[in-house]
């Protein structure tokens, strides 16, 4: 079946060459040799590639996606159509047939997304694969000057499971959604419903929006989801319901900024997962902080969180951030996180970023999480600069025996820009669940990227790299711990 | 799997033939929820897409670079586009946050990073310089101390 496939995608790359039609795209080539610690077998060679065409014709537009992973394991292998869209827009309306990301409202019952680039890959399978949890049906959307409508109707990916399963059974779920608002002096009002369908289990939900700006230093942003079942009310705010509220007030004046927001989430798990309501958890770009994130827990939670920005006139930046949430699992459970982040300029040529965070989850037995670090950008001279970035944490868990370790990362980078770049990383790690009490762990890896024209970029990594928790736009999965060689190859055309 | 990689290895070289020029498309909404699109926010020389998102720290430290650049270009015709691509996550920060670091050129959503993806656009912050027919006509990924003078180079160049 994949030759006819690859047939179809190379007649398209030939009518794009002979000048009759337009062709864009972009192919990712990644090759691993090494090993996965702690996966059976740990010894790896493989070859992961992504293929993305488009075709455009005026308000059309088609696409279609290959992956292909190729590895010593042949039931692991595959090569795959994964995705194909036609797509129909103009002015304001827009239609898709074939794969396509969406959401209603605000996420809390319905969010299909892709993490551009980014590469999946469960312990589980050991497969790899783009990361991406679309719709496969059709959507229409009109987005007017006075409102907007939206319907959709597909089968959501479930993205855990890897493209060599049959593609019916990693689309568990049926979702079919209408959206619709009213948008009027700046404030929109809008009304959801949901009904998805995962095997034998129906759930049916409805929402209700509003967002808008006021005297145009407000904001704000509320939506209230909530299940329609025949025996229950339509608005019943109990632990036995099945419903989200998330609220949002926001303040802007001058270089001030202060956002509000409240989470409220009961029992939201709809099918295989479609639902992805925002987390009211800080979003960290460090990786010890990405890596001890807290995860909402959708079925149960509640929550704020607070944050502050303030820009000073030499344009240094400060950033607070307080985030709360509270799970009731039998027991109550307390995540509390602290983080403040100050960017300032020493001089034209340095730049630096200091950061403190303190946080506890208790969820995760973890209490007493201090965690600091600086990032140092200092431009050597003229396309020339160096980084330097230290990030250090110490972690109190206290699951049975109370026990104390640190995790460490140093990046030690430099820039020939715009083209090439290398940087060094070392990680250490002193958790329990990782070495035996009282010994150390280190990570050691060199990371190359050398941009070969304005398309084309190579990027090799050497060494070991840490895995564990990591969230991408807002999206968390888990990294696989890697050894060897990673040689990624990325194309625009 | 000889022929597979070779079946690949042609298709990148395929790729490699074929650099087309597409208008970008897109309607996105902007801070204050309206919608616009690619033609109301066009430059009448040169545009400039600034793919960024609020976590991300070099985006943060190119705002301000960006900000002035915006200054110095617009009246030449130059018109600058950051596409925020937050997810439902930040989408209640990104306003406060917008008007904190005093941007003052347009600021648009892309929640789900379709039109990120669209332009084959895979990490932030990517620029992407787009001249009158809306052929792009550089890219540079990244933001390090000194890359403002690359930008600056690289408007002038095409203007």
């Amino acid at each position: 079946m994949a030759f006819p496939k690859f047939m179809l995608s190379f007649l398209l790359a030939l009518l794009s060459i002979s000048g009759m039609a337009q062709l864009s795209g972009s192919n990712l080539f990644e090759f691993q040799l090494g090993n996965l610690p702690d996966a059976d077998p740990p010894d790896l060679s493989a070859h992961y590639d992504q293929l993305n065409l488009q075709y455009r014709y005026k308000s059309l537009k088609a696409t279609v996606r290959y992956e292909q992973f190729l590895t010593q394991t042949p039931s692991s292998s595959y090569t795959r159509l994964t995705q194909y869209t036609l797509q129909y827009r103009k002015e304001g309306l827009d239609i898709k047939v074939g794969n396509f990301s969406e959401i209603l409202g605000n996420g809390l019952l319905l969010r299909a997304y892709e993490i551009p680039g980014s590469v999946f890959e469960e312990q589980a399978y050991r497969v790899r694969y783009g990361f991406y949890r679309d719709l496969r049906g059709v959507s229409v959307k009109y987005n007017g000057d006075y409102g907007y409508v939206k319907a959709v109707r597909g089968r959501t990916l479930a993205n855990s499971l890897p493209p060599t399963l049959d593609e019916d059974d990693r689309r568990p779920d049926l979702s079919e959604g209408i959206e619709a608002g009213l948008s009027r002096f700046g404030q929109t009002a809008g009304l959801v419903f949901m009904r998805n369908t995962n095997g034998p289990i129906k759930d049916s939900f409805y929402s209700l929006l509003l967002n808008g700006n006021i005297f145009s230093i407000f904001s704000y942003n509320f939506e209230f989801a909530h299940n329609i079942a025949n025996s229950l009310p339509l608005f019943q705010l109990t632990e036995d319901a099945r419903y989200g509220i998330y609220a949002s007030l926001n303040y802007s004046y001058g270089n001030f900024g202060l956002s509000a927001e409240y989470k409220d989430y009961q029992d939201l798990l709809i099918g295989a997962g479609i639902s992805d309501p925002p987390t009211l958890v800080k979003e960290h770009k460090y990786k010890l902080l990405n890596r001890s994130i807290h995860v909402p827990q959708i079925f149960n939670e509640k929550g704020s969180q607070l944050e502050a920005y303030y820009s000073f006139r030499n344009g240094s930046r400060l950033l607070l951030n307080y985030a709360r949430a509270v799970n009731r699992i039998v027991n109550e459970f307390i995540f509390t996180e602290y983080f403040a982040e100050l960017n300032f300029d020493a001089g034209a040529k340095h730049d630096f970023t200091v950061f403190a965070d303190y946080s506890s989850d208790e969820i995760k037995f973890e209490n007493n999480r201090y965690t600091g670090g600086f990032i140092w950008e200092y431009a050597l001279e003229r396309k020339h600069s160096t980084l330097l970035e230290v990030e250090y944490q110490s972690v109190e868990r206290n699951l049975g025996a109370p026990v104390l370790f640190n995790n460490l990362v140093v990046i030690a980078g430099y820039t020939y820009s715009p083209n090439t770049s290398i940087a060094f990383t070392w990680e250490l790690s002193s958790d329990p669940n990782l070495v035996p009490a009282g010994e150390q762990r280190h990570w050691i890896g060199l990371d190359f990227s050398q941009k070969l024209n304005a398309n084309n970029t190579i990027s090799l990594f050497a060494g070991q790299r840490r895995g564990g928790p990591a969230c991408t736009s807002g999206v968390c999965y888990e990294v696989l711990d890697f050894e060897g060689i990673e040689i990624r190859f990325k194309t625009k055309f | 799997m000889k022929k597979n990689i070779g079946i690949l290895f042609v298709f990148t070289l395929t790729m490699l033939t074929n650099i087309s020029a597409q208008e970008p498309v897109f309607r996105l909404k902007n801070i204050d929820n309206q919608w616009v699109q690619y033609s109301d926010l066009k430059g009448e020389e040169l545009t400039l897409l600034d793919f960024w998102a609020t976590w991300c720290q070099p985006c943060l430290r190119s705002i301000p670079e960006l900000n002035r650049l915006y200054t110095e270009f617009a009246p030449l015709g130059v018109s600058f586009v950051g596409i925020s691509i937050d997810g439902p996550r930040n989408q209640s920060k990104l306003k406060p946050f917008v008007n904190s670091l005093g941007v003052e050129y347009f600021i648009l959503r892309d929640v789900n990073s379709e039109f990120m993806s669209e332009m084959n656009i895979s990490s932030v912050p990517t620029l992407v310089l787009l001249d009158r027919k809306g052929s792009v006509v550089w890219i540079h990924e990244g933001f390090r101390p000194g890359d403002e003078e690359l930008i600056r180079e690289e408007i002038q160049k095409h203007l």
